[in-house]
C-alpha cells in the first residue's frame, strides 16, 4: 500500500545489484551519465636542468638545449634561436644523446698487451692509470724523436690548436688531415680564384637551383635543407644532375641521369652557350671578374666545348644542355651549389676543374655575393692559441718535407691540409723517409681510400697512441688508448663558418660531468705537451695553461663577454644584414677580382681555365660498372653506425643496382654479392632499384666496421673505401691536380654472386 | 491480498529496472553528453603531413623513439632500401614509409610519409576495448592505460591501419600517444618539433584542415577515413601508390559493439540469480501463506 517496507527495500537493493552486474563492473557508465569522463592522468614532464650547447655530430654544429635530471641527459631539443637550424635537429643529433651512455664507449686509458696488430685482432687491452698512459706516451714519443728525428712522428689528427702546438713544438712536418677526401677542391680553388670561402647559399631567394649532384637535403643537413625547401616552395625551379635517384632528386622539377664523372663536360658546354649567346651579366662580369682582360682567350677556349661535344661524353641530349644553360642564365637569381660528396668534391680526377667551371658559371650570371646566390662565409674570428699564449720560437724542423708529398703541391702546401690518399704507400715504401710513431685523433682509418693498405702500413710503426670516444678501428691499431670526452662533456665554442650565413657563435659546455675517466682532447694534448715540450705549453707568467684557459681568454677577446655568459646564452650573434656586393666591392677597390681566368693557377703551372679532362678510371671489360658513393640521412660516416637508434633506421649498406643489370648477372634482390675493384672487394647484399643508371652500382659510406669493440656497429655492411684506390704523389702530379684530391668515387667495379 | 502486493512490487521492480536499463543501453546518448561538455573545454588537435615536402630524414621516427624511451630494434635491409623499421610494433610508434614512384617519362623518385596512429575522431580501438584501457581525449589523442590492458588484442584486430601492436613480453599494447604529455604542456609532438622541411605541422584540427585544402596538393587522406582522423596527409601522388589502405568514411565503432561490451557473464548471472531469488522467495512466501491458511481450515 503506502511507504517502503524493509522487504521492498531489500528487493530494490537486489534488483540494483543485478543491474550493476549487468554492466560488467563498469560502474563509471553510470558516472558518465552524470558527469564528464575524467582523462587518464599522464605524468607531467619533470622540470629539469637546462643547458645550452652544440650538437657535435657534424660540422653544421646546430645549437641545442639539453635537459638533465640528476646529472643524466633526459631530453634534447634544438635551440629555436639558432639562425642556422631554426631549432630543428636531425635524426643523428637527436640520437646523439645516446652516445655518452654507449656501453662500448672508451672509459679508461688502456695499453695493448697483444703485440700482433691487424684486422679483427684482439689488442688485449689492459686498463692503466692516466699517469702511466701519459708518461708512457710522452716517453715513447721523446725516444722516437731523439732516435729518428721529429719527422718520424706523424699526426693523423684533426688539427686543433693544441694538436698543432704540439706538432710544431716537436718539429714534425707531418700534419696529416682528411681534407683530400673531403673539401680540398673547394678550399684550394676558391682560395686561388677568389681568395675567400664561399660556403653558403641564399636559397630562399633563388629562382633556379642547378645541382651537379648536390645532395645535402638527402643527408638531412638542417641548415641547408630548410633554406632549400623554402626556396623551392617559393617557386624556384630545381634541376638535379645525378646518375642515381636520391631523396634530393625526388624534389627536382627536372632530373638528368648523367654519366658519372662527366659533369665537367656539361658545365663547359654551359659556359660555351652562355658566352656565345651573350647571356652573361656584362656589368657584373666586367666589374668583379678578370674576364675582360682575358676575353679573347676565354672565348676561344670555350668555343670547343659545344653542347654536341658534351652530349657525346655525358649522354645528355645537346638540346637539353643548351636549354639548361639558357635557363640558368635567364631565370634569375640562379645558383649552382657545391658540396664535398658530389662531383665538385674531391671525388673525381676532374673535380677541381668542375669547381672552377662552376665558379665561372656562377660569376657569369652574377650569383656570387648576390641575392639568391652563392655567399661569402661570414664568421667570427677568434684569436689563435699562438696569439693568446704566444709560444717560444718553434724549432726549425730538420726535415721539412712531409711524408705525404704535400710539399710537392705548392698550392696545397699553402693551405697546409691533407693528404690521406698517399700516406700508406709512402710509409710502406719508406719514402721520403721512415716513420716510427703516430698520434691518431678524431680520425678513423676506415675513412682512408683503401684502408687495408693503411693497416699494413701502420703495422710498421713502433708506437701508436689513439685518442677517441668509441673503440674504432684507429683504436684497435693503437698501443695506448686515451678516452676522449663526447661533445656533451666538454667546453668550447663553434664559430660555425661552415654554412655560416649568419655569424652566430654556439657554445659547447659540459651538460653532464665527464663519465668514467674520460678527459677532453684539449686536456690530453696539454698534458702531453707538458711532458714532451713543456716550454710551449706555458702562459707568459710561466705556469702551464689549460685548454679551459685558452677557451675563456679567446671568447673574451673575440666576443667581449665571459665564457660563463656565453654558456648562459647559448648563442652569440654578430649583428648585420646581408648586403649584396659588399665583399666584391671591397675586393674591387683593392684591385682584386674573381679569377675566371686562373692567373694564380697559371703561375704555378696549372691549367688557368678548366679544360676538359676525363675521370681517372673508366669502365673496362674487367670492371664494367661505375661506382657511386652516397650517404644515408641518418648516418655521419662511421661515427653513427654504432648507434642502435640510427642503425635501426638504416642498418646496413647494399649494392644498389638496376634490375636489368642484376638480371644479366643472375643476381636477385637481397642476394649476397661481391663488389670488386682494382684494389679490393667487399661483400654486401644486392638491392635492385630502377632509379639508378644501368651502368652504375651505388654504395653508402660508413659501414664495414671490423672493430669487435663496437658492440652494435661491428659487422654491419661493408666499407666502400676498400674499393677506392689509394694514390701516389707521382700520379697526382702527373694529372696536374693542384688540390691533391683523393678521387673517392673515381673507380669502376664488377659485381658477381657471392 | 498477497497477489495484489506481488503485482505492485513486481511493477515497481519492472519500472525501476526498465528505467535503469534504458539509461545504460544508451551509450550514444552518453557520448553526446560528453561531446557537449567537451566542446566547451578543449579544441581537438591534428597534424598535417605533407608528403611533397618530406625529405625522408627520419628525425620524426628517431625523435619519437628517444622522447618515449622506446628501445631500438634490430633491423636488416628489406625490399625498400630505406624503410626501416618496416612497420609498427609495440616499440615502434612512428616510422617513415618510403615509396618508389614513377612519372609518365619513367623517372623514378621517392615519396615519404611519416606514419603513426591516426588518432581517429571515433576510434575503433576504443569502441572494442573491453576494459576501457583505450580512451579518446578531447584534445585528440587516443591514449591507453597499460594497467588496464588485459591483452585481448581486440584493438590490434580492429584498427584499419594495424597500428596497435602487442608486446608479448610486457603483455601490453603499444602505439603513438600523440605526445599527450608534451601537448598538455603546450609543446608540439616530438615528431613535429624536428621536422626540418615543415612537412609536419601541428595545430587545431580545423586550421590543419584549412591548410590541407589550401596546400595545392592534389590528394588528401585522413580527413574522412573511419569517420575522420587527426592525421591529415596531403600528397601529389595518389595514396594507393604510397601503400595507404582504402578505409571507408563511416566510423567503424557502432552502438552494437558498445552494447556488447557492457554485457558480461557475471552481469547476466547476477541478473538471473536475482530474478530467480526474487520470484523464488515470493513463491515460498505465498506457499507458506497457503499452507498456513489451509492448516487453519478457513
Amino acid at each position: 500500500m503506502g511507504g517502503t517496507s524493509r522487504r521492498e527495500f531489500l528487493k530494490m537493493t537486489v534488483a540494483s545489484a543485478a543491474f550493476l552486474g549487468l554492466c560488467g563492473g563498469n560502474e563509471d557508465i553510470i558516472l558518465n551519465a552524470l558527469k564528464f569522463q575524467p582523462s587518464i592522468e599522464w605524468p607531467k614532464p619533470i622540470i629539469m636542468e637546462k643547458f645550452y650547447t652544440t650538437c657535435g655530430v657534424c660540422h653544421s654544429n646546430c645549437g641545442i638545449i639539453a635537459h638533465t635530471e640528476d646529472g643524466v641527459i633526459k631530453f634534447v631539443e634544438g635551440n629555436p634561436k639558432d639562425l642556422h637550424s631554426g631549432g630543428k635537429m636531425c635524426a643523428k643529433g637527436i640520437a646523439g644523446s645516446y652516445l655518452p651512455y654507449a656501453p662500448d664507449r672508451l672509459k679508461y686509458p688502456m695499453k695493448r698487451t697483444n703485440p700482433e696488430k691487424g684486422i679483427e685482432v684482439d689488442p688485449g687491452w689492459v686498463t692503466i692509470s692516466w699517469d702511466e698512459a701519459l708518461n708512457t706516451t710522452a716517453e715513447k714519443l721523446k725516444e722516437v724523436k731523439e732516435t729518428y728525428g721529429p719527422q718520424s712522428i706523424i699526426f693523423i689528427a684533426n688539427p686543433t690548436c693544441y694538436v698543432e702546438r704540439l706538432r710544431k713544438a716537436i718539429g714534425s712536418p707531418n700534419k696529416i688531415t682528411h681534407h683530400d677526401t673531403c673539401i680540398i677542391t673547394h678550399v684550394v680553388v676558391e682560395k686561388f680564384t677568389i681568395g675567400a670561402k664561399l660556403w653558403t647559399y641564399d636559397f630562399p631567394n633563388s629562382k633556379y637551383i642547378l645541382c651537379f649532384g648536390w645532395d645535402q637535403p638527402s643527408k638531412a643537413k638542417v641548415t641547408l635543407t630548410r633554406r632549400f625547401i623554402e626556396g623551392k616552395w617559393k617557386g624556384a625551379k630545381v634541376v638535379v644532375i645525378n646518375p642515381n635517384t636520391t631523396l634530393m632528386s625526388s624534389q627536382a622539377d627536372e632530373w638528368i641521369q648523367i654519366v658519372p664523372g662527366t659533369d665537367l663536360a656539361f658545365a663547359l658546354a654551359m659556359i660555351n652557350v652562355i658566352l656565345n649567346e651573350g647571356l652573361y651579366d656584362k656589368g657584373y662580369v666586367e666589374k668583379y671578374t678578370n674576364f675582360k682582360e682575358h676575353e679573347s682567350e676565354i672565348r676561344s677556349w670555350a668555343s670547343q666545348y659545344t653542347p654536341e661535344w658534351a652530349s657525346e661524353i655525358t649522354g645528355v641530349p645537346a638540346e637539353t644542355i643548351r636549354r639548361i644553360a639558357r635557363e640558368f642564365a635567364t631565370i634569375k637569381p640562379s645558383v649552382i651549389p657545391i658540396h664535398k660528396r658530389d662531383p665538385p668534391g674531391p671525388n673525381y680526377a676532374n673535380s677541381w676543374k668542375l669547381v672552377h667551371a662552376i665558379l665561372i658559371l656562377n660569376a657569369l650570371v652574377g650569383a656570387i655575393d648576390n641575392v639568391g646566390g652563392w655567399l661569402f662565409t661570414k664568421g667570427v674570428t677568434f684569436p689563435s692559441l699562438d696569439k693568446v699564449f704566444p709560444p717560444p720560437p718553434y724549432p726549425e724542423p730538420p726535415i721539412k718535407e712531409d711524408i705525404c708529398g704535400r710539399v710537392k703541391l705548392p698550392l696545397l702546401d699553402k693551405v697546409k691540409l691533407g693528404i690521406f690518399s698517399t700516406l700508406a704507400n709512402n710509409i710502406l715504401n719508406k719514402k721520403p723517409y721512415e716513420v716510427k710513431a703516430a698520434i691518431i685523433y678524431n680520425y678513423n682509418i676506415l675513412s682512408f681510400p683503401n684502408p687495408k693498405k693503411l693497416v699494413e702500413a701502420l703495422k710498421k710503426l713502433e708506437f701508436i697512441v689513439t685518442i677517441d670516444i668509441l673503440p674504432s678501428e684507429s683504436v684497435q691499431m693503437a698501443d695506448i688508448v686515451l678516452p676522449d670526452c663526447t661533445y656533451w662533456e666538454r667546453k668550447g665554442y663553434s664559430a660555425r663558418i661552415y654554412n655560416g650565413w649568419y655569424p652566430q657563435v654556439s657554445v659547447f659546455q659540459p651538460v653532464i660531468n665527464p663519465m668514467y675517466e674520460c678527459k677532453s682532447a684539449g686536456w690530453i694534448f696539454c698534458e702531453l705537451g707538458k711532458r714532451i715540450v713543456p716550454e710551449y705549453f706555458k702562459k707568459p707568467d710561466g705556469t702551464f695553461f689549460s685548454s679551459s684557459d685558452y677557451i675563456e681568454a679567446s671568447v673574451k677577446q673575440a666576443l667581449g663577454i665571459s665564457f660563463e655568459e656565453l654558456a648562459s646564452r647559448g648563442l652569440w650573434d654578430k649583428p648585420g644584414e646581408f648586403k649584396p656586393f659588399t665583399k666584391l666591392e671591397s675586393m674591387a677597390k683593392a684591385g682584386k677580382k674573381i679569377q675566371v681566368y686562373g692567373e694564380t693557377f697559371k703561375k704555378y703551372g696549372y691549367d688557368p681555365l678548366p679544360s676538359w679532362q676525363p675521370r681517372r678510371d673508366k669502365p673496362t671489360a674487367e670492371y664494367p660498372l661505375y661506382l657511386i658513393i652516397t650517404r644515408p640521412p641518418v648516418h655521419r660516416h662511421g661515427k653513427t653506425t654504432d648507434n642502435p637508434y640510427l642503425l635501426e633506421a638504416y642498418p646496413e649498406n647494399a649494392a644498389i643496382i638496376h634490375p636489368e643489370t642484376a638480371k644479366a648477372l643472375g643476381i636477385n634482390d637481397l642476394e649476397w654479392v661481391w663488389v670488386e675493384s682494382r684494389v679490393g672487394r667487399v661483400k654486401v647484399k644486392a638491392k635492385l632499384f630502377e632509379g639508378i643508371r644501368k651502368d652504375c652500382v651505388c654504395l653508402s659510406h660508413g659501414f664495414g666496421h671490423w672493430s669487435r669493440g663496437l658492440i652494435y656497429g661491428y659487422g654491419h655492411g661493408a666499407n666502400d673505401g676498400d674499393l677506392v684506390p689509394d694514390q701516389t704523389i707521382d700520379e697526382i702530379l702527373a694529372r696536374k691536380d693542384p688540390t691533391g684530391g683523393a678521387c673517392m668515387s673515381d673507380v669502376c667495379v664488377k659485381v658477381y654472386k657471392a | 491480498m498477497v497477489e495484489k502486493l506481488s503485482r505492485r512490487n513486481f511493477l515497481k521492480a519492472a519500472v525501476t529496472g526498465a528505467g535503469l536499463a534504458a539509461l545504460f543501453t544508451s551509450p550514444i546518448t552518453l557520448s553526446k553528453a560528453e561531446e557537449t561538455v567537451n566542446s566547451y573545454t578543449k579544441k581537438p588537435k591534428a597534424i598535417l603531413i605533407d608528403v611533397r615536402k618530406c625529405i625522408g630524414c627520419k628525425a620524426c621516427q628517431v625523435a619519437c623513439k628517444v622522447w618515449n624511451k622506446l628501445p631500438a630494434e634490430e633491423t636488416a635491409i628489406t625490399e625498400d632500401e630505406y624503410t626501416n623499421p618496416t612497420g609498427f610494433s609495440a616499440n615502434t610508434w612512428c616510422y617513415v614509409k618510403f615509396s618508389e614512384v614513377k612519372d609518365e617519362a619513367g623517372n623514378v623518385s621517392w615519396r615519404m610519409a611519416s606514419v603513426r596512429c591516426m588518432h581517429c575522431l571515433e576510434p575503433t580501438c576504443v569502441s572494442v576495448c573491453p576494459t576501457k584501457a583505450l580512451k579518446k581525449l578531447p584534445e585528440g589523442p587516443v591514449i591507453y592505460d597499460p594497467n588496464r590492458c588485459i591483452g585481448c588484442k581486440y584493438c590490434v584486430e580492429a584498427c584499419p591501419w594495424h597500428v596497435p601492436h602487442f608486446d608479448e613480453e610486457r603483455k601490453v599494447i603499444g602505439k603513438c600517444i600523440f605526445c599527450v604529455d608534451r601537448i598538455k604542456e603546450g609543446m608540439v609532438p616530438a615528431c613535429v618539433a624536428n621536422c626540418q622541411t615543415g612537412a609536419l605541422q601541428f595545430g587545431d584540427r580545423d586550421e590543419i584542415l584549412e591548410k590541407a585544402h589550401n596546400s595545392g596538393a592534389q590528394y588528401i587522406y585522413g580527413e574522412k577515413e573511419a569517420g575522420g582522423t587527426s592525421m591529415i596527409f596531403v600528397s601529389d601522388v595518389p595514396f594507393e601508390k604510397l601503400g595507404f589502405p582504402k578505409v571507408p568514411y563511416e566510423p567503424i565503432s557502432t552502438y552494437k559493439t558498445d552494447l556488447l561490451k557492457s554485457i558480461s557473464g557475471v552481469g547476466v548471472a547476477t541478473f538471473i540469480i536475482s530474478l530467480v531469488g526474487y520470484f523464488g522467495v515470493k513463491m515460498l512466501v505465498k506457499r507458506k501463506a497457503q499452507v498456513k491458511a489451509s492448516s487453519k481450515g478457513v
